[in-house]
C-alpha cells in the first residue's frame, strides 16, 4: 500500500494555515474585514449543495492532470508542460466534436474526449523522448512547447477553427452529440466528471500494485541504481509522459465537452501550473491529489465570486496558489528536519 | 604562506591520538616528523590509520590528543586553510577542478591575485608562466586544454603544480598510483625524487610496497593505528626486502601462508562458456583507452577471480560487462548471444545480475523501503513477473520477510527505508535479493565483502559458494586477495587494462609471482 | 520613402530590444552561478506594474525605473531566499513565484486605480525621452537609429561590453563561471558561493526589474495585464540558444526583436504575406528555434553544469 506520508499532511495543513493568515492580511490590506470575507470564501467554495458540486465540477481537470503529473513526478520526470499538452488536448477535441458531429451520440463524445487524451500524451511525447533518448532537460523543452501550444491554439481559434457566427477567438460551439450530458439537471456535473473520480481508485491501484508503480518510485529516487535493477528507464519515461500527457489531455476534453462547451482564449487558466502544486501537496498520492484539487477548486469559485461581490479585484487566487507552494514547502521542509527524523528513527539529524 | 616560500618546515607530530565519536581509535600514541627535503613513506593495510593521520597533518581533522609543532613551534590547525597557511597541503583523491574551464582557469580561481589583476586577467601571461613553470618541474602540462578532457593522471599533475605554484612546501600523496596508469606513475616517480633537492618534502601514503624502494628515504610502518616500525635513512641505504616490511606491515609472513586456494578439490568440467569477451577495448571516462585488448571467458558454474591493483581497469570492464559502457571494439557473447549493443537493463532480463562495490549509489535507493527494494529488482528482472499487471504484493511481501530472516538483514522492520540499514545489512540485502533470483546464470561481484564483519564475510562467501555449486557462475572483483583465494576456481590477474596470467586453482599458487603480476613486473 | 521606413523600423527594433537586453543580461548573471531562476517572467511584470504606478503618481518616468530595478531586486531576492537559503527546488519556486506574480498584478493594479470608479483607463503623462546625442546621432544611417533613444538604450551601450569585459576578463567573471560549474569543488577551493550568487540575485534582479520598467515608461503609456506576455520565457529561451554567454545572447535577443519589429510593423503592408505566416508562428518562434536547436546541437549546447542542482555546503 502506498503510505500516506505523515509529515506531507502536517506540513500541508501548516502551511495552508500560514496561508489563511496571508488572506487575512490581503483582506485588511482591501479594508475588508476579513472574518467575514474568509467566511464567504469558505461558503462560496463550498457551503451550499450547488457551490460544492460547482466545486467538484472545478477540481476535475485539477485533478486528472495532477494525477498525471503524479506519475511524472514520482519517476522524477518533471513535466512543467501539462499547460501546452491541456491547450493540444482540447483543441483536438473540439476539432473531433466539430468533425464528428453527424454521427450519432455517443460516438463523437466519445471519439473526441478519447481524441484529446491522445492528443495531449501524443505532445508530451515531445519532451519525452527528448529526454529519454536525448538526455535533453525536459523543465525547458516543456516549457516551451507550453508556449508553442498556446500560440497555436490562439492561431486556430482565430482562423480556421474561428466561430463564424460571433467572430470572437472561439471555436464554434460544441455540437449536441459530442456534449457530455449532465447526470443531474440543474447541476453541471457531468458523465466525464464522474470518469474522473473512477481515476482516483485505478491511479492507486496502478500506483501500489503494479511493477510501474513500483519501478517509477524506484526510479525517481535512484535513477542510477534503477539501471542496475533492470528498469528500463527510457521505457518508464515515455510512459509516464505519455499518461500525463493523456490525463492532461482528458482534462481538456471534460472542460471543451462538459463544461465550456467551446474553446475559447485562456481555457486552460493555469491549471497546468497550478496542477503542479497539487500534486505535490497531494504528496503524490491520489486522495491528497484528490482532497487537495477539491480544496484549489472550491478556493478559485470562492474567490471568484467574492471578488465579483464584494468589489475586490480578481487575481485573489493566483496569489494564495503561488504563495501557498512556498508556505508548504518551507513548512514540509522544517516538520521533515525537526520532527520526523527524531521521533520516528530515533536518529539525530544528520 | 609567503613566509614558507623559502623556509624549510620541521614538521613534528608527538604523540597523537584520534578517537572518532567513542569508537575503535583510529591513531594511538604515534609520533611522526617530516624533515625538508625528503620522501617519507607510510605504510600499512588499509585501516592502519595512515589516511586519519595525514588529514590531522592536513588540518582536516583534530586529534583528541596530541600536538603538531612546525618549525618548533607549536600549531593548531582548525581547518585546512590554516595548514594550507603554512604550505601544508594534499594531493586530493577527487580533484577541486572545474571540468568544463581550461587548465589555466582552474589554477588562477587558486591564486591570491592583487585586485588590479582581479579586474583584468592576462590569461596568456599567466599561461606562458605556468606553462615553463610546469615544464621546469617536470610534469609538462597544455594551460589550455579543458580539464574535463584530461586523464585522471593528468588531473593529478594539475592538482600538484597547483599546489607548487603556490608555493607549498610539504606535499601529502595518500595512495596517489591507484589511478595511474604504470607511465604515468613513472613519470610521478620521477618527479617525486627530482622534488626533494628544491625543498620540497614529500608524504607518500601507499600500501604498495614496491613504490617504497623506489622513492623514499624513511619509511614509517602503521598498523592498527601504532607506529611499529620506523626506518631511518640509514636502514633504507641499506636496502629493504620486501618480505620484511610485509612482516611489519601484516604482523605476520602474511605473503606465504596461503597455499593451497580453491574450494574444488578437482577441475571444473565444463567447456561452453556462458560469457565471453573478445577482443574488446573500452575508454574511461575521461577519453582515454582503459581496456587495451581483453578476452575472458566464463564458465558455467565457475568463479572466475580478478586480481588486481585498483585502477588498471576494472571498473571500466565491470560497466563494460554490464552495458553501462560501451566497447569501441570487440564483442560480448552471454549464453550464446551477442549482447554487445544490448542496455543495462536488458542484460539483467537476460540472466547477470551485479553486486556493485558502491551500494548506495548503484543498489539500492535508499528512502524506500527495505522490501521496496528487493521486489522492485525481481518485478523487473524476471519475466514471469513482469508480465503480470497485478502484483500479488502478499507473496513478494513474504518472500522478502523470509529473506530478512535468512541473511539475519537487522532491522525494527521490513518497511522502514534502507537508509537505517548498515552497509553491511545493505550488502546483504543486495545478495538476497539476487540470490533469490532463480534465473540469475552470471554475477558480477565487485568487492562484495568491503566493510562487512568476519562473520557476514563468511556468510556471503558460502552462499557465492553455494550458488556456484547449483550452477551460477560469477566474475569476483577484489582487492582482498585472501577472498579470491578461498572463493574462486580460477584467478586472473588483471594489470593495466589486459589480462596477464589466469591461474587455476586447483593447483597451488605462488603468491610471490602472482604480486609480481599484480605490480606488472612479469608477464 | 523606404528608407525612412527602413530607418524607423531599425529604430524600432533598438527600442524594443532593450527591455529584453536588460532582463537576458539580469538573468545570464544569475545562471550563471547556477540559479535556474524561471519566475523572471513574474518578476518582469512586478517590475512593469510598480514602474507604472510611480510613474502615475509621481508623473516621472524615471523615478518608475528605480523602483522598478528595486522591485525586481526584491523578486530575485525572494527566490534566492526560497531556492537557495532554504534549499527548496528552483523550479517549483520558480512557478510558484511566476503565479504569485500573475495574481498580485492583478489584484494591486486593479486595487490601485480602483477599477470599479473608473470609467478611463488610467495612463501616465510623461514617458521618456528620446536624448539626441547631438554629433554621433549625424552618423550616417545607423547614428541616427543608435543615438537617438532613451537613456536606458545608452545604458545598454555601456552595459554590453561591461558585461562582457566582467565575465570574461576579470577574476569575478570565473569565479561566477566556476560556481555555476563546480560550487563543490569551488567552495572548497575559497570562494564564497553563498557570497557571489548572493550578488548575482541582486545585479541580476535589478537588471531585470529595469527591463520591465521600460515597458510602462516608455514603450506604453498604458499598463495592460498582458504586457509581458512569456517574454521573460523567451528570455531564457534565448539565453540557452546564446550559450550563456553575453555576446551571443544580446545577438539573439536582437535577432528575436527584429522579427518581433518586423512581423508588428509589416504586417499591414505586407497582407498578403503575412496570411501564410499568422502572427502566432512568429511569436512561437524563439520556443521553435530553441527547441530544434537543443534537439540538433543540444552536445555542443552546454549549460553550467549546476544549472537548477541544489548546492548547500556540507560542512
Amino acid at each position: 500500500m502506498v503510505t500516506i506520508k505523515i509529515v506531507n499532511v502536517v506540513s500541508f495543513f501548516l502551511g495552508f494555515s500560514i496561508l489563511l493568515l496571508f488572506t487575512v492580511l490581503l483582506f485588511l490590506v482591501a479594508g475588508l474585514d476579513p472574518l467575514t470575507s474568509i467566511h464567504l470564501l469558505f461558503y462560496y467554495g463550498f457551503g451550499s449543495p450547488n457551490y460544492l458540486i460547482e466545486a467538484l465540477l472545478r477540481s476535475v481537470p485539477l485533478l486528472l492532470i495532477s494525477l498525471g503529473l503524479m506519475f511524472t513526478f514520482i519517476a522524477g520526470v518533471w513535466n512543467i508542460g501539462a499547460e501546452g499538452q491541456f491547450c493540444i488536448g482540447a483543441i483536438v477535441a473540439a476539432s473531433i466534436a466539430l468533425y464528428t458531429a453527424w454521427m450519432p451520440f455517443p460516438i463523437p463524445l466519445i471519439l473526441a474526449t478519447i481524441g484529446g487524451g491522445l492528443g495531449g500524451a501524443l505532445y508530451a511525447l515531445v519532451p519525452a523522448y527528448l529526454r529519454a533518448v536525448r538526455n535533453i532537460n525536459e523543465v525547458l523543452t516543456s516549457l516551451m512547447l507550453n508556449y508553442i501550444a498556446i500560440y497555436f491554439v490562439s492561431y486556430l481559434i482565430l482562423g480556421p477553427l474561428r466561430n463564424p457566427t460571433t467572430n470572437f477567438a472561439e471555436t464554434p460551439p460544441i455540437p449536441e452529440t459530442a456534449i457530455a450530458p449532465r447526470i443531474l439537471s440543474g447541476y453541471r456535473l457531468n458523465y466525464l466528471s464522474i470518469l474522473a473520480f473512477t481515476l482516483i481508485p485505478i491511479t492507486l491501484i496502478v500506483l501500489s500494485k503494479t511493477g510501474f508503480g513500483m519501478s517509477i518510485r524506484f526510479m525517481g529516487q535512484n535513477p542510477i541504481a534503477a539501471d542496475f535493477i533492470a528498469i528500463d528507464r527510457k521505457r518508464l519515461i515515455l510512459r509516464t509522459m505519455f499518461i500525463s500527457g493523456f490525463l492532461a489531455g482528458l482534462a481538456a476534453a471534460h472542460e471543451v465537452l462538459g463544461v465550456v462547451h467551446a474553446v475559447r482564449q485562456g481555457i486552460s487558466s493555469s491549471y497546468g501550473y497550478i496542477s503542479i502544486g497539487i500534486a505535490y501537496f497531494g504528496g503524490l498520492h491520489p486522495i491528497g491529489i484528490f482532497l487537495v484539487s477539491l480544496l484549489a477548486a472550491g478556493i478559485i469559485n470562492g474567490t471568484r465570486l467574492i471578488c465579483f461581490f464584494l468589489g475586490i479585484p480578481i487575481g485573489l487566487s493566483d496569489i494564495l496558489f503561488g504563495a501557498l507552494p512556498i508556505f508548504v514547502f518551507i513548512s514540509n521542509r522544517v516538520v521533515e528536519r525537526l520532527i520526523v527524523n527524531r521521533l520516528i528513527y530515533g536518529r539525530g539529524v544528520q | 604562506m609567503k613566509s614558507s616560500l623559502h623556509t624549510p618546515l620541521f614538521i613534528e607530530m608527538r604523540g597523537i591520538t584520534k578517537i572518532y565519536l567513542n569508537r575503535i581509535p583510529a591513531l594511538i600514541d604515534v609520533d611522526f616528523d617530516v624533515k625538508p627535503c625528503e620522501v617519507h613513506c607510510v605504510v600499512g593495510e588499509n585501516g592502519a590509520g595512515k589516511s586519519t593521520l595525514m588529514k590531522i597533518l592536513a588540518g582536516v581533522l583534530k586529534p583528541t590528543k596530541g600536538e603538531v609543532l612546525v618549525n618548533g613551534k607549536h600549531v593548531a590547525f582548525s581547518s585546512p586553510t590554516d595548514a594550507q597557511r603554512y604550505g601544508i597541503g594534499m594531493v586530493h583523491q577527487l580533484f577541486n577542478l572545474v571540468e568544463n574551464l581550461t587548465v589555466v582557469d582552474n589554477v588562477l580561481l587558486l591564486l591570491p591575485l592583487s585586485l588590479r589583476e582581479k579586474l583584468w586577467i592576462n590569461r596568456r601571461r599567466f599561461a606562458i608562466d605556468f606553462k615553463q613553470f610546469s615544464e621546469r618541474i617536470g610534469l609538462p602540462m597544455d594551460p589550455f586544454a579543458k580539464v574535463g578532457s584530461l586523464s585522471a593522471g593528468l588531473k593529478q599533475r594539475l592538482e600538484i603544480l597547483r599546489l607548487l605554484y603556490l608555493g607549498f612546501r610539504v606535499l601529502i600523496f595518500d595512495e596517489p598510483t591507484s589511478m595511474l596508469t604504470p607511465i604515468e606513475a613513472e613519470e610521478l616517480y620521477r618527479f617525486v625524487r627530482n622534488a626533494k633537492s628544491s625543498g620540497i618534502s614529500i608524504i607518500w601514503v601507499t600500501h604498495r610496497l614496491n613504490e617504497v624502494n623506489s622513492i623514499c628515504d624513511r619509511v614509517t610502518v602503521l598498523r592498527k593505528g601504532k607506529v611499529v616500525k620506523h626506518l631511518a635513512e640509514e636502514d633504507m641505504q641499506r636496502g629493504i626486502e620486501l618480505a620484511e616490511l610485509a612482516y611489519y606491515m601484516v604482523g605476520e609472513n602474511g605473503l606465504e601462508h596461503l597455499h593451497k586456494v580453491g574450494h574444488r578439490d578437482s577441475k571444473l568440467q565444463s567447456n561452453k562458456p556462458i560469457l565471453r569477451i573478445e577482443n574488446a577495448v573500452i575508454k574511461d571516462e575521461h577519453n582515454g583507452i582503459k581496456i587495451k585488448n581483453i578476452n575472458l571467458e566464463l564458465y558455467r558454474g565457475e568463479i572466475l577471480g580478478i586480481a588486481g591493483v585498483s585502477g588498471n581497469g576494472q571498473k571500466e570492464l565491470v560497466e563494460g560487462l554490464l552495458g553501462y559502457r560501451p566497447l569501441e571494439k570487440g564483442k560480448i557473447t552471454f549464453d550464446g548471444v551477442d549482447v554487445t549493443f544490448m542496455g543495462v537493463s536488458e542484460r539483467l532480463k537476460m540472466g547477470i545480475a551485479y553486486i556493485p562495490a558502491e551500494r548506495l549509489e548503484r543498489g539500492v535507493a535508499e528512502d524506500l523501503s527495505i522490501v521496496e527494494n528487493m521486489y522492485t529488482y525481481w518485478i523487473n528482472a524476471i519475466d514471469s513477473f513482469r508480465k503480470q499487471h497485478l502484483l500479488k504484493k502478499k507473496l513478494l511481501y513474504n518472500t522478502a520477510v523470509n529473506l530478512i530472516k535468512e541473511y539475519d538483514i537487522r532491522t525494527a522492520d521490513p518497511n522502514f527505508p534502507v537508509k537505517t540499514l548498515s552497509g553491511g545489512n545493505i550488502q546483504k540485502l543486495i545478495l538476497a535479493r539476487i540470490f533469490q533470483n532463480p534465473y540469475i546464470k552470471v554475477v558480477i561481484a565487485e568487492e562484495p565483502t568491503a566493510g562487512l564483519d568476519v562473520k557476514t564475510t563468511r556468510f556471503v562467501h558460502r552462499k557465492i559458494i553455494e550458488a556456484s555449486r547449483q550452477g551460477v557462475s560469477f566474475i569476483v572483483f577484489s582487492s582482498e586477495l585472501d577472498e579470491l583465494l578461498n572463493l574462486s576456481d580460477r584467478l586472473a590477474v588483471m594489470y593495466d587494462g589486459r589480462i596477464t596470467r589466469i591461474y587455476d586453482c586447483v593447483d597451488t599458487i605462488n603468491i610471490n609471482e602472482l604480486s609480481r603480476y599484480m605490480m606488472g613486473l612479469d608477464g | 520613402m523606404s528608407t525612412v521606413i527602413i530607418y524607423d523600423f531599425l529604430r524600432a527594433v533598438v527600442r524594443v530590444s532593450a527591455p529584453l537586453c536588460y532582463a537576458g543580461l539580469g538573468e545570464l548573471l544569475v545562471e550563471k552561478t547556477g540559479m535556474l531562476n524561471i519566475s523572471i517572467e513574474g518578476t518582469l511584470w512586478l517590475s512593469s506594474l510598480a514602474a507604472f504606478i510611480i510613474n502615475y503618481y509621481y508623473g516621472n518616468p524615471y523615478y518608475g525605473v528605480f523602483v522598478g530595478m528595486f522591485v525586481g531586486m526584491l523578486y530575485y531576492l525572494l527566490f534566492g531566499l526560497f531556492s537557495i537559503y532554504i534549499g527548496l527546488n528552483q523550479v517549483l519556486i520558480g512557478v510558484a513565484l511566476n503565479l504569485f506574480a500573475y495574481g498580485s498584478t492583478f489584484y494591486i493594479y486593479r486595487f490601485v486605480f480602483e477599477w470599479r470608479e473608473r470609467t478611463t483607463i488610467p495612463s501616465v503623462k510623461t514617458l521618456m525621452d528620446d536624448l539626441r546625442i547631438p554629433f554621433l546621432s549625424d552618423a550616417p544611417f545607423l547614428g541616427g537609429v543608435l543615438f537617438n533613444q532613451p537613456i536606458t538604450v545608452y545604458g545598454l551601450y555601456i552595459l554590453i561590453p561591461l558585461a562582457y569585459y566582467l565575465l570574461n576578463k576579470t577574476m569575478y567573471g570565473l569565479y561566477i563561471t566556476s560556481i555555476g560549474e563546480n560550487p563543490e569543488a569551488s567552495d572548497r577551493l575559497g570562494i564564497s558561493v553563498f557570497k557571489y550568487r548572493l550578488l548575482c540575485l541582486c545585479l541580476g534582479g535589478l537588471l531585470v526589474g529595469l527591463g520591465g520598467s521600460i515597458f510602462t515608461t516608455y514603450l506604453s503609456n498604458i499598463y495592460l495585464d498582458q504586457m509581458i506576455a512569456g517574454r521573460g520565457f523567451i528570455v531564457i529561451a534565448l539565453l540557452i540558444l546564446g550559450s550563456w554567454t553575453p555576446l551571443k545572447t544580446i545577438g539573439a535577443i536582437l535577432l528575436y526583436s527584429f522579427i518581433e519589429a518586423f512581423q508588428y510593423r509589416f504586417q499591414a503592408l505586407f497582407a498578403s504575406l503575412m496570411t501564410f505566416i499568422p502572427y502566432q508562428f512568429v511569436l512561437m518562434l524563439p520556443y521553435l528555434t530553441t527547441i530544434i536547436a537543443l534537439t540538433v546541437i543540444g552536445r555542443k549546447i552546454k549549460p553550467p553544469a549546476w544549472l537548477g542542482k541544489h548546492y548547500t555546503r556540507i560542512k
